[in-house]
């Protein structure tokens, strides 16, 4: 669709190209304001949204090399792997399973993510990518209770509610769920070669 | 005052331009890769606003 809005826009400019001299009259000058302006604008907008989309699959994220091993690490054959359990058991969508743990569930949360993206990208081609890749602030448990909060597994867990308060100290982002030993294996890139997969690779 | 042969031929150049945009943008989504969202969003936004920009100063220098 998209692609076609684009090849009738370009085949709509070609007779301005050819014979500018149709602005001449009125109707000219509206056809070359809509052919210049409208379609164009139009046509970038959902190009945009386009690539935005594309932007959040494992394909994409996974396309460079320094992200292989973090999308092979969702195949790893342990549900104590918080990202692998997620992926395998469809916790997460398959296709953008990257995206859905690693944007931000706030307002601008979305673009906010690709523009840290961006940034990827101008470290991968200009700046120094560093031997070992962290997170720029510590994960938030916004991301996890986006999905989990209100689900049975979660309010029932006995480890949830062992302590007074420690609801409200997950839900404050006082307790982490990932960083206080208690969900805490994730993407462990450098200990993959030892691991079993799931689906079993072919060697 | 603007003649007719400056304006078209500045009305090609914001033609050209927007269709060289258009050209990237396309361009663009047969390449599966990070790159090809910056060159649609840097190089295909460039010739965008180039093309649309001059067609708009035109048409304030011809007066509407």
């Amino acid at each position: 669709m998209l692609i076609a809005l684009i090849v009738a826009a370009l085949v709509l400019l070609a007779p301005l190209v050819a014979r500018p001299s149709l602005t001449i009259r009125r109707a000219g000058r509206v056809f070359a304001f809509v052919v210049i302006v409208i379609v164009p604008v139009g046509a970038g907008l959902a190009g945009l949204n386009e690539h935005m989309e594309r932007s959040k699959t494992v394909a994409f994220c996974t396309s460079c090399h320094v992200m292989e091993r973090y999308g092979r690490s969702l195949q790893v054959d342990d549900v104590d792997h918080v990202p692998a359990k997620h992926f395998q058991y469809n916790r997460v969508p398959r296709e953008t399973a990257c995206f859905a743990c690693h944007t931000d569930y706030t307002l601008y949360g979305d673009y906010n993510a690709k523009l840290r993206g961006l940034r990827h990208v101008w470290v991968q081609y200009i700046g120094h990518i560093p031997s070992k890749i962290a997170l720029y602030t510590p994960y938030n448990n916004r991301e996890c209770l986006h999905c989990h909060d209100g689900a049975r597994s979660f309010v029932e867990s006995v480890t949830h509610r062992s302590e007074p308060g420690r609801m409200d100290a997950i839900h404050a982002n006082r307790v982490s769920c990932l960083g206080s030993g208690c969900h805490q294996v994730v993407h462990t890139v450098d200990k993959l070669d030892g691991l079993a997969m799931w689906p079993k690779e072919n060697k | 005052m603007i003649t007719e042969k400056a304006l078209e031929r500045r009305l090609r150049l914001a033609a050209s331009l927007v269709m060289a945009g258009l050209v990237v943008e396309l361009g663009s989504f047969f390449w599966h890769h990070p790159t090809a969202f910056i060159v649609f969003f840097v190089v295909g936004g460039l010739f965008f606003a180039a093309g649309i920009l001059s067609y708009l100063l035109l048409i304030l220098a011809k007066g509407g």
